[in-house]
């Protein structure tokens, strides 16, 4: 490097197209932020007919003359060819972007390549960057004259930036301000907080400029600043002509984009507006796609490895991320990157179609209580069945002439064994970084259990922390795996082809059976199967025979199979349509180690309740101190009693409506609704009030005495809430509970209004279709008769199996 | 997925709705029966999908026949059970398939 420059280390924070080319912001070790520019060309491709080409060649050229024109060949992975095509580049990314978007308009005809780019994602191939790497830079009076990668988006364990936050919110809990909800406005740093009124617009402005000015943060962290408080804030700094440092970039004001509604398989989903920074990174809480699940360490996670900047990482879905992932892998390997794709599904035969069209593997467990039962897990199996056989859209169901396919089973399609495809070869490092971060992980949880021991105060286990990093940066992972695999057969997708999803669901159930398959054959009696787990059972197993039939199914697979717990027990819980079936996903169960899994209850639902999922959580807590099926049912008599409790709270009429809020997404305009549905009530309350609400939007209401509905906003103290109705909610929450010991919704309700007790019904000749199925103390799995087992022909009173209450 | 073609799940129920003009005919006893069948095809779904068979009522069928052998099964191994505590006196042995004898 010249050492007449200043030469800076440091993590990149923003980048971003400008005039002058990209604009790249450095923090550095002190934590000080640095913009540097320098200058990018960005190229595209056109392909068609030669006289096409030239034509154009000759149009763009006298039109415009700073752009550099030329002839050359590329590859198309779909053609699996060289092509020949106009090379177009434009000086800056900005100037890239009008020319595409004239090129589109005026020639729909022709083939472009390469035209859709992300200019922050390009140039960070370009220069060996990534958003977050740490890098060293040289730079003269703002311009870049070199930047070099002190990291790699691979490496486990990175350092961070010492990244200043602010953080703004709404006093109380967290609720939207859209629907007229109004707090106090948090300005928080992270030494204090200061709250302040909206009615004192001055006082509010001075004190967020005041803050910003004083902390100069790089992240500003809002819940619902997107949506409110950015906007207000503006229209106010307006009004009151305060003006706010809000990018650190004073050339160009921040960018605002509209909200939507849109509908997305099948469903209306609305998309807030969003506000973003230059210079200084907006992520609000409330928009960012997931960020309940993995928080900012995911966004981090996923902002390097994809290489989209983090406030579009925030703002967009791992869809997104895999999407720009693929991108980089095809621009490094100097393929052409197809713009709309042309290519439409292949002919197949009706009896090709019935066998390839369907999905994972999913089985009918008999509902009901087991003990002892073993779970196994395929580590993200999807995307290692498409690394490890090669499925890629350009290398499934395609001639290849340089060697012999390998056939997809069940299927038959040919997959191209030579050259791996553009799917795989971007996975690859993917699936086997989440692999590490989960044993990162899981070894500090080993470690961190073990300091618990000794350490009961959570603060004082540094490990506790590192461990939550990196379970939240492979959960990041996680989702950008799964929606690669939704990716594949969404043919808008840009590598997406339904042939290719259909070899992996097929790969996917070949792999379930034949684990199935190995389990049987070691003795092990299967109770369930899910796409990719299974829950196995066998009397007086060792853990060491579990880890071999788990290792049995790996070598046979080719992908990895882990041991995702042993259960004490499990419950398989009834259709509320149909009692005798059970539904796939939903079930609970307390492994060995203390800890629950749940899937599918109340407590896991969106659409739950707070009440009942804060008494449903009381209630698992209880059944958490259960070893086994007949302590099950006794710790049943507790869950009864707390039950009693709840419910004469209830009809009390002193629950809180905070707690009763059920949140539902508007399917169309408040005033479109034809029914007198809840929902629509409270809609057409709210709209009345002044809201504005859009179709795909969540509102939030009361169930009121009589039929009706409120929106919560328009609570007062004077309106009742419904109590048979919510009563009805709280009961089937009681009946996920109780219905796998064997009680009927009849005997339930005895129970809980405390009218005629009866004893339980026992393990043997019981008359309930699920008593039977209670381990009660076997030490086994009871997967017992199915629901007509007392069937006889000469048995005329046949009772249908009782049915939880259907909706 | 599941567009283009009704899913496994879609196909037993149409199935079972095509044969609803059968059913109102049965007597009612018999409707339980019909139903409990069904529940029978339903439990082996996953079979049913694998099968992928275009008519997929022959290998609903088969998935009855199954879960009626199966409770055959049990019965004859509860039947087993009760004799052993208390044998019948000079009877002879129903004649059932030896693979049934657990």
């Amino acid at each position: 490097m010249n050492p007449d420059l200043s030469c800076l280390r440091g993590w990149i924070l923003d980048l971003y197209p400008s005039p002058e080319g990209m604009v790249l912001w450095l923090i550095d070790e002190t934590g000080q932020a640095h913009r540097m520019a320098e200058p990018f060309p960005m190229a595209l491709y056109v392909g068609g007919p030669s006289r096409a080409l030239a034509a154009l060649e000759h149009t763009l050229a006298a039109r415009y003359p700073r752009l550099r024109l030329s002839r050359t060949k590329r590859f198309d992975i779909f053609l699996d060819r060289e092509i020949e095509v106009l090379e177009a580049t434009a000086p800056n990314p900005l100037a890239y972007r009008a020319l595409v978007r004239e090129l589109d308009e005026e020639h729909p005809h022709l083939a472009f390549y390469n035209v859709d780019l992300n200019p922050a994602l390009v140039y960070g191939l370009e220069r060996g960057i990534f958003p977050l790497a740490y890098c060293a830079a040289q730079a003269e009076q703002g311009r870049l004259r070199s930047l070099v990668a002190e990291d790699s988006p691979w490496s486990l364990d990175y350092s961070l930036p010492p990244l200043r936050m602010l953080t703004l919110r709404l006093g109380g809990d967290l609720r939207d301000p859209g629907h007229g909800y109004r707090g106090l406005l948090e300005i928080g740093t992270s030494h204090t907080t200061y709250r302040c009124r909206w009615e004192k617009p001055r006082v509010l402005l001075t004190t967020l400029r005041a803050a910003m000015y004083a902390i100069d943060p790089d992240i500003l962290l809002t819940a619902w600043g997107d949506s409110f408080i950015l906007p207000e804030i503006f229209r106010l700094s307006e009004r009151e002509g305060i003006p706010l440092p809000w990018n650190r970039d004073p050339a160009i004001p921040p960018a605002r984009k509209r909200g939507r509604s849109y509908f997305s398989y099948g469903q209306i989903v609305y998309r807030a507006p969003s506000i973003s920074l230059f210079g200084r990174l907006h992520i609000d809480r409330q928009t960012a796609f997931l960020s309940d699940e993995y928080g900012l360490d995911g966004m981090y996670e996923l902002a390097r490895i994809t290489g989209q900047p983090l406030q579009q990482v925030a703002r967009t879905s791992t869809g997104t991320g895999i999407s720009a992932m693929q991108v980089a892998t095809a621009y490094r390997e100097g393929w052409l990157i197809p713009y709309r794709k042309r290519e439409p599904e292949s002919f197949k035969t009706a009896l090709e179609l019935v066998r390839s069209d369907k999905g994972g593997l999913t089985f009918q467990p008999e509902p009901g209580l087991y003990e002892d039962v073993l779970e196994l897990d395929f580590a993200s199996l999807y995307p290692s069945l498409m690394v490890k056989f090669n499925l890629s859209p350009e290398t499934v169901k395609k001639k290849c002439p340089r060697c012999r396919p390998q056939l997809v089973p069940e299927i038959g399609y040919p997959v191209c064994r030579c050259k791996t495809g553009i799917v795989p070869l971007t996975l690859e490092p993917v699936v086997a970084r989440r692999l590490a971060l989960k044993r990162l992980a899981k070894g500090m949880f080993d470690r961190a259990s073990q300091d618990a021991q000794d350490e009961p105060d959570l603060a004082a286990r540094p490990d506790e922390r590192k461990r939550e990093m990196y379970r939240r940066r492979q959960l990041a992972l996680k989702w950008l795996l799964v929606t690669c695999f939704g990716y594949l057969g969404y043919k808008n997708a840009r590598f997406g082809r339904i042939e290719a999803h259909e070899a992996t669901t097929a790969y996917g159930r070949e792999m379930l059976l034949r684990a199935k398959e190995i389990a049987e054959a070691r003795g092990y009696t299967f109770l369930h199967g899910l796409t990719d787990s299974l829950w196995v059972h066998k009397r007086g197993a060792t853990q060491a025979e579990h880890q071999a039939l788990a290792d049995a199914i790996s070598q046979a697979c080719g992908v990895l199979i882990g041991l995702e717990g042993v259960y004490r027990w499990v419950a398989f819980l009834p259709s509320r349509v149909r009692a005798e079936l059970s539904v796939a996903n939903r079930y609970f169960g307390l492994f060995e180690s203390g800890e629950m899994k749940l899937r599918g209850i109340e407590v896991r639902r969106h659409d739950t309740i707070l009440w009942v999922r804060q008494a449903q959580q009381a209630m698992l807590a209880i059944l958490a101190e259960a070893r086994d099926g007949r302590e099950y049912r006794l710790r049943l008599e507790e869950v009864f009693a707390l039950a009693r409790t709840l419910r004469a709270r209830l009809h009390s009429g002193k629950v809180p409506a905070a707690q009763l809020l059920i949140t539902n997404r508007l399917s169309r305009k408040p005033g479109e609704y034809r029914s007198r549905q809840a929902v629509a009530l409270a809609a057409r309350e709210l709209e009345a009030r002044g809201v504005a609400l859009a179709p795909g939007e969540s509102i939030e209401y009361i169930l009121t005495a009589g039929g009706g509905a409120r929106p919560f906003e328009a609570w007062s103290a004077e309106d009742r809430y419904d109590v048979a109705r919510y009563e009805e909610l709280f009961v089937r929450m009681l009946e996920t509970l109780a219905v796998p010991a064997g009680l009927g919704r009849k005997e339930i309700l005895e129970r809980l209004t405390g009218i005629g007790q009866p004893e339980l019904p026992g393990s043997e000749g019981a008359n309930g279709p699920t008593a039977a199925l209670v381990g009660a103390g076997h030490g086994m799995p009871l997967p017992s008769l199915p629901a007509c087992d007392d069937l006889t022909l000469d048995n005329p009173k046949l009772e249908p199996a009782p049915q939880i209450a259907s909706s | 997925m599941g567009r283009t073609l009704a899913s496994v799940t879609q196909q037993v129920q149409l199935e079972e709705e095509r044969l609803q003009r059968y059913r109102r005919a049965l007597p009612r006893d018999d409707q339980t029966l019909f139903d409990q069948l069904f529940a029978f095809a339903r439990k082996r779904i996953a079979a049913t999908a694998m099968a992928a068979d275009p008519l997929p009522m022959q290998t609903l069928l088969l998935s009855m026949l199954i879960g009626l052998f199966h409770l055959l099964a049990q019965m004859h191994a509860r039947l087993e059970r009760l004799e052993k505590a208390a044998p019948p006196a000079n009877e002879p042995r129903p004649v059932l398939p030896a693979r049934l004898d657990p």
